[in-house]
């Protein structure tokens, strides 16, 4: 084996090494994360805060301000969505009865609000 | 005299390994960071953990439900949520647009706070024993006269501090053999607990063992006789002299039928 072959095999290996450390051990901005980086319940759980909030103020704008936490930075977000993607989830898991109605007047409050909120049907 | 050439360590080897290092951590922090997905809001970097804590505080204030705000603020993994909610609360005071913000904040940390010293209080005045207050080793009387079972020793068992009150029972037949399957039954304002002999089979088959509230008194039934009324967790005295609760252990045996 040449000298040159096993210094590309070494160079290889910390190269290796150091993915294996960066990705697995010591992942970078692990307590920096953005609310879209949230696990799925977490999120629902979130949007449910803004239905009951929504329920003692009926404020739908400041709804839907809340809801954009959720969103992607940089990107549009549709607070319906968030919405009934909460509602689907809520039914799934087993919500209580008074949290998937307070979910589906802040879904049906958001519709009125902006129809184009609701999601176009695709072809 | 030949000289032997002299062995070079290899440190283009070192070279290498030190070359791949950077390279690999640059593709994996810089390059191609890791994306990290389904996180816990303990996770979030700290604006959004505000956004977060604000919104459990309206939530609550639309809801008034503390134990959930609780379990919601519990999952960001503030060593004292209290404190957070007041400092983000004084921060949210300092702006004039966010007032609103700040009275609720403000308000959610005052309810939390008190919920939090009531209930420190509380477990603090129950799992406490004061062997002043309480003496305890009262003997117990049996009131099951004529009853199958009877009464045949008694003891106030201090074993360690952090261990809490039970009631350890062991029942035996005429001939003083353990009798496993003996139905008891405990009564208190708690409720009805029923419980068999012999569940712990490692102890004795005749042996029974139920934690007490201490503060509650019990009755205790064997096979639906009352055998002893007024029974209540005790204060007692461990060796080193540390004030402990101690477990009752009670002895019965079946009355000889002949």
């Amino acid at each position: 084996m040449t000298r040159y072959t096993l210094f590309g095999i070494t160079i290889l290996l910390g190269f290796l090494l150091a993915v294996y450390y960066g990705w697995a051990v010591r992942p970078v901005s692990f307590d920096s994360a953005t609310p879209a980086m949230l696990r799925q319940d977490f999120q629902a759980d979130y949007v449910l805060m803004v239905a009951e909030a929504f329920q003692a103020d009926n404020n739908v704008e400041r709804s839907i301000a809340a809801l954009a936490f959720l969103g992607v930075e940089g990107q549009s977000y549709n607070p319906y969505i968030f919405a009934s993607d909460t509602l689907a989830f809520g039914t799934l898991n087993g919500y209580a009865v008074p949290d998937l109605e307070r979910l589906q007047i802040l879904q049906q409050a958001l519709l009125e609000f902006d129809a184009s909120f609701a999601p176009t049907p695709t072809p | 005299m030949i000289r032997e050439p002299q062995q070079k360590p290899p440190l283009f080897l070192l070279t290498g390994l030190v070359i791949g290092l950077l390279l690999g951590l640059v593709v994996a922090w810089l390059v191609w960071p890791l994306r990290v997905t389904e996180v816990g809001p303990a996770s979030l970097a700290t604006p959004y953990q505000e956004q977060y804590r604000l919104m459990v505080e309206l939530s609550y204030a639309a809801s008034s439900d503390l134990g959930r705000a609780q379990a919601r603020l519990a999952l960001l993994g503030d060593n004292d949520p209290v404190r957070a909610l007041s400092s983000q609360a004084q921060v949210a005071l300092a702006n004039n647009a966010t007032q609103r913000e700040a009275r609720a904040l403000a308000g959610l940390a005052e309810e939390l706070g008190t919920y939090i010293f009531n209930l420190q209080a509380t477990a603090a005045a129950v799992n406490t024993p004061d062997p002043n207050e309480q003496p305890g080793a009262t003997p117990i009387e049996a009131v099951g006269e004529g009853a199958a079972y009877f009464l045949d020793d008694q003891e106030l068992t201090c074993e360690s501090v952090d261990a809490p009150p039970y009631v350890k029972i062991f029942v035996f037949d005429p001939n003083r053999n353990p009798q496993a399957g003996v139905r008891l039954t405990l009564n208190s304002e708690e409720g009805e607990a029923q419980f068999t002999t012999g569940q712990r089979p490692e102890m004795s088959p005749g042996y029974a063992e139920y934690p007490l509230t201490p503060g509650v008194a019990y009755t205790l039934h064997i096979q639906g006789d009352q055998m002893i009324s007024g029974l209540q967790a005790s204060a007692c005295e461990t060796e080193d002299g540390e004030p402990a609760w101690g477990s009752w252990l009670l002895l019965f045996n079946a009355q000889d039928s002949q």
